[in-house]
């Protein structure tokens, strides 16, 4: 049985596999078509890499160019100014913002509000529409003055970025912040006062980028659980592409058979103790400390809004312009390696970026593993056990939607996942 | 109220986002109701529907059988943005053979079954309004949503992106930086985003079909490549967000 699954971003579908009305197996087929992206990169110069792929996804563009720019960066050893990298990082945060907003607010909300749309939550409780779109539109204000555009901003590139806004346009960003703290703190005391209705607690490793300091954003490391692996060596040895018996979508398990989990919740478990002292207080008004359980992922998501709008108003208050036709890309492309590969913390989870440069300096080869491919085989696992033996009903139907909307799967980044092929296991 | 249906095809999701923020004002709300939204509203099936806005390429078999059925069942059809327009960034593949391009991607390249070519919507059905844009300007979708509800709809402007910095005061970045800058051969609407970031424009609203010709494509680009610019980049780009159109153009059409 196939159910179209909505509230989600992207196209896909719950698959149910039964055997005589119970349930045996649940899958999400992935309709969303094939984009190539791994194809369409080769045979280009880095420099135009940047902005392609900030396409693959419209929610999360910086962190696909920003995790390009610093993998190039890295192999071709261009240092980039502190200011500069601070001012993407400050970018990179504020795409943050705005894809959880999005998220929490249009597609969890619904979801744990049972109702069929956010429309639909608003006209019972005009406020919350209110402060919902007042922390979206701010977080448009910072994407667009920060980086040109809500989505696909125009202002990475290797090496740093093309412009810093004046300073006239950042004390406006910086005088309107206070208010919406003011916006989501009144949205926190409804959002945080829900406790989902699915109790399951999941015991499955748990993946983020690693932070020496801070909380989890980009490097070069990886943490499953509390081991630290280079980034390469995790993708190439520990993550295994596999595909099961009944599905063809390709997933990433821990040495071909453990399923694990990215995203917020799993920054959050391990990260929380870093996150600024107003979040945690906030969140100890309404009971809430890691560990979270997937199913809890919008206070996750919460939480880290509330921590990057923090470290925003920081950077706004403390803002020295950089001009950046005086910032001279003064070091010259020195490839110290032909592997250029770096992991950047999306707002869904790890993103991974591996490109293999030839001698004319062209890409040759390239591997992005987004954080929804690596959620997919979790999602499934857990879908699965929630429901397995269970006779088929709406309810059934309802939980393997609500692990899909709980994992936020961005599936219009599906750049190489695959649609599932539905297996008929036949009467016994 | 008129009903609104909002579906997407093979693309990014970064357009539906922008008319999911027109859809926040106040007064548009109140003039529209939306009927089929898969990613914020939990309907899954299609119903007749004055209003309809395509994201997205067609690139599978199934999407050209929905993008017909939907077709049948409104009254006014937008194509939004870049990949509905021209095919997107993603049209770039089929500069290979599909099976060759399967293999080097999927271990199962036999499970994946997409057309060879990546169609525009308007090359499947009758479009009755275009928005161009990668992704699509939310003001100017504001403005659409404002005038169709009045009864009209907003007048289309065949301009470059030079006229929008000569508007704007923008100093221009070809002259004053020698930055490679497809502004004058691509669409306006973006409000010469690029140029006010001090970069050339990359042409991501689309080559300006009313009066682009190949000849004043390739002096365009035989010009920028005197500031040291790879000219394979260049046409890469033209490639990615005006597939439709120079395509055509480099074959000897249009």
């Amino acid at each position: 049985m196939k159910y179209p699954l909505t509230l989600v971003e992207g196209e896909g579908s719950v698959v149910i596999v039964e055997r005589n009305n119970y349930v045996d197996r649940v899958f999400y087929e992935i309709t969303e078509a094939p984009r190539f992206f791994e194809y369409i990169t080769r045979g280009k110069k880095p420099e135009l890499i940047v902005d392609f792929v900030s396409r693959i996804c419209g929610l999360c563009g910086v962190s696909y160019a920003f995790l390009a720019a610093k993998a190039f960066e890295k192999c071709l050893g261009i240092e980039v100014n502190s200011e500069v990298d601070e001012f993407r990082e400050i970018l990179h945060l504020a795409e943050r913002v705005k894809s959880h907003a999005l998220h929490v607010f249009l597609m969890n909300m619904p979801e744990i509000t049972k109702t069929r749309s956010f429309s639909e939550l608003a006209e019972r409780n005009p406020l919350i529409i209110k402060n919902a779109f007042n922390v979206l539109s701010y977080s448009r204000k910072l994407m667009r003055v920060l980086g040109g555009r809500f989505h696909n901003v125009v202002n990475v590139k290797i090496g740093g970025v093309y412009s810093t806004p004046s300073k006239e346009y950042v004390e406006q960003l910086r005088s309107e912040i206070n208010n919406i703290f003011k916006s989501l703190t009144e949205l926190a005391d409804v959002i945080l006062s829900f406790k989902p209705s699915i109790r399951f607690t999941v015991n499955k490793p748990q993946l983020c980028v690693y932070a020496e300091k801070g909380y989890s954003h980009h490097g070069e490391k990886v943490v499953l659980d509390s081991t630290v692996y280079n980034t390469g060596a995790f993708y190439r040895n520990i993550a295994k592409t596999i595909q099961k018996e009944y599905s063809t979508a390709l997933q990433y398990r821990v040495n071909g058979s453990e399923s694990f989990i990215v995203g917020p919740v799993v920054r959050f478990n391990r990260y929380y103790d870093r996150l600024h002292s107003e979040v945690k207080d906030l969140l100890n008004t309404y009971d809430w400390r890691p560990p979270l359980s997937v199913f809890e992922g919008y206070v996750a998501r919460l939480a880290e809004t509330y921590d990057a709008l923090l470290t925003i108003r920081e950077y706004l208050e403390n803002y020295k312009y950089i001009d950046i036709a005086r910032i001279k890309s003064s070091i010259p492309y020195k490839s110290t390696s032909n592997i250029c590969e770096y992991v950047v913390e999306a707002p869904r989870g790890v993103l991974y970026h591996r490109y293999v440069l030839g001698g004319d300096g062209r890409v040759i080869e390239c591997d992005i593993v987004t954080p929804t491919a690596q959620n997919l085989a979790v999602m499934e696992d857990i879908a699965t056990q929630l429901t397995r033996g269970r006779r088929i009903s709406d309810e059934i139907v309802a939980t393997a939607k609500s692990v899909a909307i709980a994992f936020d799967p961005c599936i219009s980044c599906s750049v190489h996942t695959l649609p599932v092929k539905v297996i008929s296991i036949g009467e016994q | 109220m008129v009903k609104v249906l909002v579906a997407k095809l093979t693309s990014c999701s970064g357009c539906l986002s922008e008319l999911i923020y027109a859809l926040t004002h106040s007064d548009i709300k109140a003039n529209y109701n939306v009927t089929y939204f898969t990613e914020i509203l939990d309907i899954d099936k299609i119903s007749d529907t004055e209003l309809a806005f395509i994201e997205g390429s067609v690139t599978t078999k199934h999407q050209e059988e929905f993008l017909k059925n939907v077709r049948s069942r409104v009254e006014f059809l937008v194509a939004l943005g870049t990949c509905a327009l021209m095919g997107g960034v993603q049209s770039l593949r089929v500069e290979g053979r599909i099976e060759d391009v399967k293999k080097i991607v999927y271990p199962e390249p036999r499970y994946i079954n997409v057309l060879g070519e990546v169609r525009s919507v308007d090359s499947v059905v009758k479009v009755d309004f275009a928005i161009p844009g990668c992704p699509v300007n939310g003001d100017a979708l504001v403005s659409f949503l404002r005038k169709y509800a009045l009864g009209g709809l907003p007048v289309a402007i065949y301009e470059t992106v030079c006229s929008e910095c000569k508007r704007r005061n923008i100093p221009c970045v070809v002259v004053t930086r020698r930055a490679p800058c497809l502004g004058p051969v691509t669409n306006s609407g973006c409000g010469a985003l690029c140029p006010q970031f001090s970069r050339g424009c990359y042409g991501c609203y689309g080559l300006k079909f009313f009066d682009i010709t190949r000849e004043k494509i390739e002096a365009l680009l035989d010009r920028l490549v005197e500031f040291k610019v790879d000219e394979s980049n260049l046409r890469a780009v033209l490639l990615a967000y005006s597939f439709k159109l120079y395509s055509k153009l480099q074959e000897g059409g249009c």
